[in-house]
């Protein structure tokens, strides 16, 4: 809302997988989330189906809860829809 | 394993190897959740941890006969469990229920135990759903786990003041649902 909001492409997003003590971050409904604290998703694995690094929106719709236990995590920034051609001139805020 | 068994499961489309995975998982849950209820329920003590210790005993004693019935379905399946103890805690589907630093706030012990119920009531709708029309024998044994979950939660959250359950606790035998899997 006041700093710039950190953005991400759906490539951008893959690092953050939560393998090898890399953080876990999902998106879901266009928000990233970092939910690398959660029990859930220890080494980037939720309930063996689903994978950190991910835009998950479409495979909340089968899950057994809402969206709102994404509101209990950290909002990281904002995905951009998936541009293959703009991933390189984005590549500035990776950083982390 | 039970060879056709498994194999009407492939053939009707359902993942046995995920499915196997999700329930070793679950079974961990069951089992741990029986241990960590054993330090609870031993906590529950007073004016107000009397009252519950009944109630977290009986689903002390579900979950245990939960991890039980689970058991032989993933070995006919295929499956197995884990050769470690300690690997198959660790695999838990839901987090440990671990007593509260402060047993006596009898609110936060509510929270682990209606956490711990609302945890496997999703977790086992999930299981239903994948196996619903497709594998009937873990989507009969989910359906009577979850039906007995349903009853936990409703238990529990009575007392963090969401309004009635319309339950009354359990009477009789234990695992009225998943009784028919123990014998
Ligand atoms: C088949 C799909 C899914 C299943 C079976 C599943 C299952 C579960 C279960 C059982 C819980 C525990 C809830 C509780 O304690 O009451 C949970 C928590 C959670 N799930 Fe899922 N889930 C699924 C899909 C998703 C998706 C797609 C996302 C993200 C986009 C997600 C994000 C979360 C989050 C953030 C939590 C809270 C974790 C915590 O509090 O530590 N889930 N899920
Ligand atoms: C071995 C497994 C995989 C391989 C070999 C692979 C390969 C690729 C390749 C070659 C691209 C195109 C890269 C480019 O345009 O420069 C790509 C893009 C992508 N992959 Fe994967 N991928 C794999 C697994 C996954 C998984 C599991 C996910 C989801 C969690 C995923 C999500 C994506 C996304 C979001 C993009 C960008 C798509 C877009 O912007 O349209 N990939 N992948
Ligand atoms: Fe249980
Ligand atoms: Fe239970």
């Amino acid at each position: 809302m006041h700093a710039p909001q950190r953005t991400f492409t759906p490539r951008q997003l893959r690092r953050y997988d939560g393998k090898h003590g890399r953080a876990a971050y999902v998106a879901c409904n266009g928000i990233v989330y970092d939910v690398s604290r959660s029990y859930h998703w220890q080494t980037g694995i939720h309930w063996v189906q689903h994978r950190a690094g991910c835009d998950l929106t479409a495979e909340m719709t089968h899950a057994p809860h809402g969206s709102d236990l994404l509101e209990r995590f950290p909002r990281v920034g904002v995905l951009i829809p998936k541009t293959h051609r703009t991933d390189t001139a984005r590549r500035s805020n990776t950083s982390d | 394993m039970a060879k056709v068994a498994r194999e009407m499961v492939e053939k009707a489309g359902v993942n046995v190897d995920q499915l196997l995975e999700l329930l070793v998982k679950n079974a961990s849950a069951e089992l741990t959740t029986y241990y960590y209820y054993t330090i609870l329920r031993a906590n529950l003590i007073g004016l107000e941890g009397e009252g519950l210790k009944e109630i977290a005993e009986a689903a002390r004693i579900e979950d245990r006969n939960h991890f039980e019935a689970l058991m032989p379905r993933i070995y006919e399946l295929g499956g197995k469990l884990p050769d470690s103890m300690v690997d198959f805690h660790n695999i838990s589907a839901c987090p440990p229920a671990k007593l509260p630093a402060n047993p006596s706030d009898i609110r936060a012990m509510l929270t682990v135990l209606v956490e711990a119920e609302r945890c496997a009531v999703r977790g086992y709708t999930h299981i239903c759903n994948l196996t619903a029309g497709k594998d009937h024998r873990t989507y009969d044994l989910a359906l009577a786990i979850l039906n007995e979950e349903v009853e936990h939660e409703s238990w529990f959250s009575e007392f963090l003041g969401e309004g009635p359950s319309g339950h009354f606790m359990r009477r009789g035998e234990t695992s009225p649902f998943v009784g028919k899997f123990l014998r």
